[in-house]
């Protein structure tokens, strides 16, 4: 749900809102600190009712889902990201040492 | 304590690795090797080498270091075998293996390196924000629904790597321990000898450089927002 500033109770909330919550360049340092520590209760609350009044925050942190989702699956992908191919010298080098060693 | 970059050298020391090896005979020519697969570094060399180098370099960005891992991570594997029970994928086994290894990298190398990365800290994609507010235009836009199919492309994935690549090294590196390889903060901070709040600022300017990335190279935002 987002509150449009249509009429003039909306209006009076959404400015309240701006007014009140954390700006987007804090939110975005906020969303990204939740998902490596626990916010405060004030700091979730922040967020959650500027989401009311800011599309760009709420996909924000959508996106930083996407990343973390995508970062996690990144080393099974691995064979799509081959860019450092073994060479054939250093295929027989390793080759050579795991022989030694194992 | 140390449970998952140790993981590997437990199990070394759970079943050491014999004094000679088996399968030491060069293997015959891979059209006519059709064995059932018994664990052999070699044929690992052969088969998964290129994608454990692939994800070594995207790691640390130098060959030789690379090779170091791809040879520990190997000999790790070695070591184990016995643990390798079947229910991942034989490379899905070795890449859980090399995440630990390059861990232990990482804790190894941490202090000896310096923080370079000042100028990419400083900004904060100044273009985007007006007054600290999102500029309309140029704020994140919707990536519904192309996201949830993105992972299943390659050319995804060739993005997503060179996206990676932008970061500044030291910022790449804090961002794949914590979200690659799932370290937590405190141990990140260990490693690396980084405060955390040095910490946060790096994994926030990562988030934000990376989102702008795919967003743009992917996702097309720019094109369809500006005029």
């Amino acid at each position: 749900m987002k509150i449009e500033p249509t009429n003039w109770l909306t209006r009076k909330i959404s400015d309240f809102l701006v007014a009140r919550t954390p700006r987007c360049k804090d939110i975005t340092r906020l969303l990204s600190a939740s998902l490596d520590r626990k916010l405060s209760w004030r700091q979730r609350l922040g967020i959650r009712l500027h989401f009311l009044i800011c599309v760009w925050c709420e996909r924000y942190s959508e996106h930083l889902g996407w990343l973390r989702r995508w970062s996690r699956e990144a080393p099974g992908h691995a064979h799509e990201m081959c860019a450092g191919q073994l060479s054939a010298v250093a295929r027989e080098r390793l080759k050579r040492a795991l022989r030694e060693q194992s | 304590m140390r449970r998952l970059w140790s993981l590997p050298l437990l199990y070394c020391l759970d079943s050491p690795c014999p004094v000679t090896p088996r399968n030491v005979s060069p293997s015959p020519p891979s059209s006519l090797a059709a064995p059932p697969p018994s664990p052999n570094p070699e044929r690992w060399v052969d088969e998964h080498g290129d994608c454990l180098m692939g994800y070594a370099m995207l790691r640390v960005r130098k060959p030789d270091i690379a090779e170091d891992l791809v040879q520990d991570t190997l000999l790790a594997a070695w070591c184990s075998r016995e643990h390798f029970r079947g229910q991942s994928s034989e490379r899905t086994w070795l890449v859980g293996i090399m995440k630990h290894k390059i861990v232990d990298h990482f804790r190894r190398l941490g202090r000896e390196r310096n923080f370079t990365d000042l100028e990419f800290l400083s900004d904060e994609c100044p273009d985007r924000f007006e007054d600290n507010y999102w500029i309309h235009e140029r704020g994140p836009q919707e990536w519904r629904p192309h996201a949830a199919a993105a992972s299943g492309r390659e050319e995804f994935w060739q993005t997503f790597r060179d996206c990676l690549r932008k970061l500044p090294p030291r910022v790449a590196d804090v961002f794949m321990l914590r979200e690659m390889d799932e370290q937590d903060t405190p141990e990140i901070c260990r490693a690396l000898g980084l405060t955390p709040a040095n910490l946060w600022v790096m994994l926030h300017r990562a988030r934000l450089a990376l989102r702008q990335c795919l967003g743009r190279n992917w996702f097309a935002e720019d094109r369809n927002a500006t005029p």
